[in-house]
């Protein structure tokens, strides 16, 4: 079975400019954990999940914390963030845009490509949801509950 | 009783690394000082069989750190550097080899090769520690940028200064005395330098084209060590730099495979035991018997290496045409020191005996001394700088 017979191809996305509260808005009225980032003509660009949110709290921007990530011994420095004392202004809402927190590493799987395909590189990334591209342009999402549904519906477990 | 130590060492680590925080003093600090306490010097309390396998952690930990390091060097993401990062880190780097060297050269009468050792020792930084005071007192704007952007890339000029004196020290000390003595130098070193890029970036090649093959998280991990350790091993057997080898590795690799970063993320699960036994080790490694003959040598280190820094930073920022507030206490910013300099003095101990401990003893020593104060030195400069509150 291929890609493209499990996956969703109407897909919710933001884009570079989307504001900070709107992001905010879109993840609770759709309950998804992660949302494509495309630019003009489906071009994926990025993907942004809840927990890139947290990037706010840090005083850098995106680019600049991704090469922070290369720093030796960086995580044994750190220490739990308190929330509580979290520096934080109600203007962050508009001023900071998906651009800021997303993340441009994105693992992408071909619709052509078999199930199996996307089954091992969502559990090699750890991740439980894929982009699905053609030549760069994004043409759906495939969620491992995606290829649970089509595989039991197949084998009659539900109608 | 090794099993015993490992165990001891992994548990006493955690526990002094939440007590130092309290007193807002880096963790590479409490590992040390925890070495240096229950190392032969003190209380003796690591047994022999882990002491003695120092080099061979030392090895490890430093493959991981180049490895680590030379993810930077995506071309995609070292085209968006600014000029004042660039410039202010290389400087930075550079000028307290030179300062350090010609101090030690010159004032000390030193020989050559020690003198080069000590000069890239000096130009590495401990990035960990100035994120650590950024963190603390939440520092923000342009200086706390561009100083976290100097600092992420800084340790990559330290290992190939290192890589590149180390060649040169010892083809010194190899060949002090041919006739043939410039010539022997030259080629030794170039050598070591370029097998170690061959090296890497076939290894890199190699290591993505089978990545293929790598279906899960456990798969992975065991696949990037393998790599990291056949690399390191290889470079140690050919007498290449490992230090290059592995940092050309993750250069290649992140320039040639798309999901790259996967291979540096599965490193992250088993990294940290790995650093607090390498911090450990390397207190428990210093002799405090060398202490006492050390105190011209270490003032002048530190004394030389501060004023490269500051100095370096200053030379950066004029010719990446920054504002003075930058300029001026940037390199301030950049004294504390750590774990690759502490590195890179273990192998400049294993491949010097006569002089390496007196080499290691001085490192450690300064380090706890810029662990304590450096990251005083980078508040103030973050204050000076208007990015503290």
């Amino acid at each position: 079975m291929k890609v493209k017979d499990c996956m969703t191809h109407e897909v919710i996305t933001v884009n570079r400019s989307t504001t900070l509260s709107q992001l905010i808005k879109t993840f609770q009225k759709y309950n998804f954990h992660t949302l494509p980032v495309i630019e003009k003509d489906n071009l994926l660009v990025g993907i942004v999940n809840f927990e890139d949110i947290l990037k706010v709290f840090q005083p850098y921007n995106a680019e600049l914390s991704t090469m922070l990530k290369t720093i030796p011994f960086l995580e044994m420095e750190s220490k739990e963030e308190d929330f509580q004392d979290i520096d934080i202004s109600s203007e962050m809402g508009i001023l900071v845009v998906v651009d800021d927190i997303m993340d441009r590493r994105c693992v992408t799987v071909g619709p052509e490509e078999d199930i199996n395909k996307a089954r091992s590189l969502m559990k090699l990334h750890n991740r439980v949801c894929l982009t699905v591209t053609e030549g760069g342009k994004l043409v759906g999402v495939i969620s491992l509950f995606d290829i649970i549904l089509t595989v039991f519906r197949e084998k009659g477990v539900i109608k | 009783m090794t099993i015993l130590s490992l165990g001891f060492i992994l548990l006493s680590g955690l526990l002094a690394g939440k007590l130092i925080r309290k007193v807002k003093i880096p963790v590479v600090t409490a590992y040390l000082l925890l070495g240096i306490i229950v190392g032969p010097s003190i209380l003796n309390l690591v047994s022999p069989g882990i002491l003695s396998s120092s080099g061979l952690i030392s090895n490890i930990v430093l493959g991981l750190i180049a490895f680590s390091i030379g993810q930077n060097f995506a071309l995609e993401r070292f085209s968006k550097i600014g000029k004042p990062v660039i410039w202010i880190s290389i400087l930075a780097a550079v000028v307290p080899w030179f300062l350090v060297t010609v101090a030690l050269l010159i004032l000390l009468k030193q020989p050559l090769h020690i003198a080069l050792i000590f000069g890239a020792i000096s130009s590495a930084t401990a990035p960990a520690a100035t994120m650590m005071v950024v963190r603390e007192y939440k520092a923000k704007g342009s200086f706390t940028d561009t100083l976290l952007g100097v600092v992420a890339i800084d340790d990559a000029w330290c290992l190939i200064i290192f890589a590149f004196s180390f060649a040169i020290a010892k083809a010194l000390a190899m060949h002090i005395t041919s006739n043939i003595f410039i010539f022997k130098i030259i080629f030794h070193s170039f050598l070591e330098i370029i097998g170690a890029f061959m090296l890497g970036g076939a290894l890199a090649l190699i290591l993505a084209y089978l990545s293929r093959f790598i279906t899960t998280p456990a798969d992975l991990l065991v696949y990037t060590l393998g790599f990291i350790f056949l690399n390191t091993g290889m470079a140690l057997y050919l007498n290449f730099s490992v230090l290059l080898a592995n940092m050309f590795m993750a250069a290649v690799l992140v320039n040639v495979h798309k999901v790259s970063f996967k291979f540096f993320e599965a490193l992250r699960f088993i990294d940290s035991p790995l650093y607090l036994l390498f911090f450990v080790l390397a207190g428990a490694n210093l002799e405090i018997s060398l202490l006492k003959n050390l105190g011209l040598l270490g003032l002048s280190y530190i004394i030389f290496r501060s004023l490269g820094k500051i100095g370096g930073a200053y030379l950066g920022g004029i010719a990446a045409q920054v504002p003075e507030r930058m300029k001026k206490y940037i390199g301030l910013a950049l004294l504390p020191q750590a774990g690759v300099a502490l590195g890179v003095a273990l192998i400049a101990k294993s491949e010097f005996p006569e002089l390496g401990g007196m080499i290691f003893t001085a490192i450690v020593a300064t380090t706890v001394l810029y662990e304590i104060i450096g990251p005083v030195f980078t508040k103030v400069s973050l204050k000076k700088a208007g990015e503290v509150e």
